[in-house]
């Protein structure tokens, strides 16, 4: 008897800083992505926002999807062993709520770098509901696994110890030996675990403030009905003389937290798509590394903090929002006019960030082309 | 690589002088120069010579947890925890044969000796030229008239009684033939049961027990007083055998049954009452349970599920009608759901029947035909449960099995399962909050 893979649960912005890929034994033997904190995934369930789709083939048929959670997107790869997935796909609207199984895989082109993607084994569509779900069981499962990551780097243990040790505290043996793997491959990982802990709260605080949003249980069609209900408030709009240039801001067109990259990680210092200019231009043709771009997009200037709702004043969110659907003739809004037209009505370029970010991670928008925005 | 034969040579020609045999050193040395060219491992080719000028055959040394089926000529140093006698008739005559329980570091043993070597409780010895045979499913070391069986200074090999074995261990942690069990449980359910044997009829105690960690059925082959609902029990010396798949307490005529002085309350099983559900790497990491409750995703729906046809004779699952036993029959419909559960820490099997299929779906078999419709189109109806289920979270109790086919529970309940997202976000949140030692934002401003 084969024990089955247990499906972990990672959030898209830990898998995507993903680096790590054994596989021990024989060719049979299965591969494995540690993730920074130790969790040793071979098959991940995720359930997020399905926010772009491509047919990438040129000749085979390969589908390649984003499946944004609030931290982060996953890239979904399903190609001619994926006959079922594919035409599930290819048969979508985006958005709409996804749930998908599947294996992880990476991608590795020749600088060194390492990109992770998903190729799915079994999917659906979801509801808001059990997305919610999925977001608390993820964000428990992660914070347990922070912990216990933390305990092992402060222990001083090793080895065998070391695994006795995060065992005792209810590590299963599999994610001991994940933890003991992570500890000595991720440099820098204390940070990232802050950095993750931050993206985690964010993401936990935007399912408390639930005003606007649909309750759970209801499914997707109830949500968007609650979408295309709600009117355009056109005395929200204000002029302001601001001047606004691109490069000045973060244009948020990942629902990634910002990420500054002065000092990237050491692992993708070299990755060549990643500029910290002009994001606009990130667009790579190899099917494999179009994952890159739309992510990792950063001005470099702006502080890390990701966006937080704020929860005494949620107009920000509810302008842009406004804004988005008036200012779209059919095409969705490019980011530049949107951001001209919020700060003509008063806002900051970190709250239309901020507002464009939470957004996204409720589902009310996304992207169907880089650099423009719609509402779902 | 060249191997130092000398000593090899040396050992040899020692081990064959103490049963008086002379062999010139010359040809045992070419010997196993020619076997060790053949790449005969070393220890292999020392015994095979032993066995071929002296007849010598060495043990090998095995520590309990080691042994396996068939195996023989072992030797084994343990401790006697437990022996008792038995009568049985063999090749009708009457003969007393001793049955007991050892342990050594690793773990238990029960054996059978088929002489008197005079052995009592607490003995530790040294048996040689030891077998294994299996005996209701686990390996039991046996040894006989050619055995040979050396009383060590019990004094001398404290560690052997293995600590363990003194602290009652609790059911959830129980493996599947483990002898010399001793546990504490409290008796929920028992009843006097009267069964045929090859002896005839005989009234045997079944019923479930519980503890902080979980549900078992138990079975004992004498009648105790002691096993009534409600009571606390201490058992030593019992013993687990798998029935249908689930770890099952045995208490046969060496088992002690006693009173428990510190009773099992409400409170302690309160867990286990209430069905709070088990994390999966807990449970997929026990041999099988007994009525337990789990809870996950459905992260895939499984072919076959759905509507099936059972043979009406033997309830096969059968495809156009043809059953492999009986033939050509007129089946009849039924539904089940196969489906994947994963929490994020495990993954198994759940099987639902037709009435919890209909719970979770709402549909009744009459719906699912109509679903299928004229031509029994079978795959829409599977599609259409994959699509109704893929993702949820649900709750589900039954009795869980390890087998060929991976880890299965069958369910006797299920509910999908909701909880309030902002409320358990916010608790999340606090919880977070209150531990994280550097606010996220500050200091964070590196490579991540």
């Amino acid at each position: 008897m084969v024990e089955r893979e247990v499906a972990w649960r990672v959030f898209a912005h830990e898998f995507i800083h993903s680096d790590y890929f054994f596989h021990d034994g024989d060719e049979f033997s299965p591969n494995y992505l540690v993730t920074p904190t130790g969790a040793r995934v071979n098959r991940l369930y995720f359930v997020g926002v399905l926010t772009e789709i491509d047919n990438l083939g040129a000749g085979e048929d390969m589908w390649r999807a984003r499946v944004s959670d609030p931290t982060g997107a996953f890239s979904v790869y399903a190609g001619q062993y994926q006959p079922q997935a594919s035409v599930f796909l290819s048969g979508l609207d985006v958005p709409c709520f996804v749930a998908i199984t599947g294996k992880a895989r990476t991608y590795e082109p020749e600088d060194g770098t390492i990109y992770t993607s998903v190729r799915p084994e079994e999917l659906n569509t979801a509801n808001d509901s059990i997305r919610d779900r999925w977001i608390v069981d993820t964000a428990r499962l992660t914070y347990e696994r922070i912990g216990l990551v933390r305990s092992a780097m402060d222990s001083g243990l090793k080895g065998d110890e070391l695994t006795d040790m995060l065992v005792q505290s209810g590590a299963s043996p599999k994610l001991a030996n994940g933890i003991l793997r992570a500890v000595s491959h991720y440099t820098d990982l204390d940070k990232y675990l802050n950095t993750l802990s931050g993206v985690i709260v964010d993401a936990l605080k935007n399912l408390t403030s639930d005003d606007q949003y649909p309750s759970p249980g209801t499914g997707i069609s109830h949500a968007m009905e609650e979408v295309a209900r709600s009117k355009p408030a056109e005395d929200m709009v204000k002029e302001t003389p601001a001047r606004y240039s691109i490069e000045d801001t973060q244009p948020a067109q990942s629902p990634e937290p910002a990420q500054p990259t002065q000092s990237p990680q050491p692992a993708r210092s070299t990755e060549p798509a990643q500029s910290t200019q002009s994001p606009h231009i990130v667009q790579s043709t190899e099917p494999e590394n179009a994952r890159v771009a739309g992510k990792e997009i950063d001005d470099g200037t702006t502080d890390s903090e990701p966006a937080r709702p704020e929860e005494d004043k949620p107009e920000p969110d509810e302008m842009v929002y406004e804004l988005m659907g008036i200012m779209d003739k059919g095409n969705g809004v490019p980011v530049t006019e949107l951001v001209d037209e919020s700060k003509r009505s008063g806002l900051t370029d970190e709250q239309v960030d901020g507002a464009v970010k939470t957004l996204m991670s409720e589902g009310r928008c996304y992207e169907p082309r880089i650099g423009v925005l719609r509402r779902v | 690589m060249e191997v130092k034969i000398a000593p090899h040579v040396d050992e040899i020609i020692r081990a064959l002088g103490t049963t008086g045999t002379t062999v010139n050193q010359a040809i045992i040395k070419e010997e196993l120069t020619r076997l060790l060219e053949f790449k005969v491992p070393v220890e292999e080719a020392k015994r095979s010579l032993l066995k071929k000028y002296g007849n010598i055959d060495i043990p090998s040394v095995k520590k309990l947890s080691e042994l396996g089926a068939g195996e023989r000529n072992i030797e084994v140093t343990a401790r006697i925890l437990e022996i008792n006698t038995k009568v049985v008739g063999i090749k009708e005559q009457e003969r007393t044969i001793f049955m007991g329980t050892m342990v050594d570091e690793t773990g238990a043993r029960s054996f059978t000796a088929w002489e008197d070597f005079g052995l009592e409780k607490g003995d530790v010895v040294k048996v040689t030229n030891a077998y294994v045979r299996m005996w209701q499913g686990m390996p039991e070391i046996n040894f006989g008239a050619r055995s040979k069986v050396e009383k060590l200074d019990s004094s001398a090999l404290e560690p052997l009684l293995s600590k363990d074995l003194e602290r009652p261990v609790l059911l959830a942690e129980l493996k599947e033939g483990e002898p010399a069990v001793h546990t504490v449980i409290r008796i929920m359910e028992s009843a006097q049961q009267e069964i045929n044997t090859k002896n005839g009829p005989r009234t045997i105690v079944t019923g479930t027990a519980i503890d902080s960690t979980a549900k078992l059925p138990f079975t004992s082959w004498v009648p105790s007083p002691e096993l009534t609902a409600g009571n606390t029990v201490e058992i030593k010396n019992a013993y687990m055998r798998s029935w249908q798949g689930i770890p099952t307490i045995n208490m046969g005529e060496f088992t002690s049954v006693s009173h428990s002085e510190t009773p099992i309350d409400d409170s302690d099983i309160v867990m286990v009452m209430d069905h709070v559900p088990i994390r999966l790497d807990k449970i997929t990491d026990r041999d099988g349970a007994f009525d337990v409750s789990i809870e996950g995703n459905i992260i895939s729906v499984r072919p076959g599920s759905g509507l099936i046809t059972r043979c009406p004779e033997c309830n096969r699952v059968i495809q156009k009608n043809i059953c492999r036993v009986h033939g050509l029959v007129k089946g009849r419909n039924d539904m089940r759901i196969k489906y994947i559960l994963d929490d994020g820490t495990g993954a198994l099997t759940v099987v639902l029947g037709a009435d919890l299929t209909q719970k979770v779906t709402g549909y009744s078999i009459e719906k699912a035909r109509e679903i299928a419709g004229a031509d029994m189109n079978l795959s829409v109806v599977e599609e259409k449960i994959r699509g109704k289920l893929m993702g949820l979270s649900m709750r589900m109790r039954g009795n869980m099995t390890k087998g060929e086919y991976g880890i299965t529970l069958v369910a006797s309940d299920v509910e999908v399962t909701e909880i309030n997202p902002a409320a358990a976000a916010a608790d999340l949140v606090k919880e977070m909050e209150g531990a994280i030692h550097h606010s996220p934002g500050q200091g964070d401003s590196g490579p991540w």
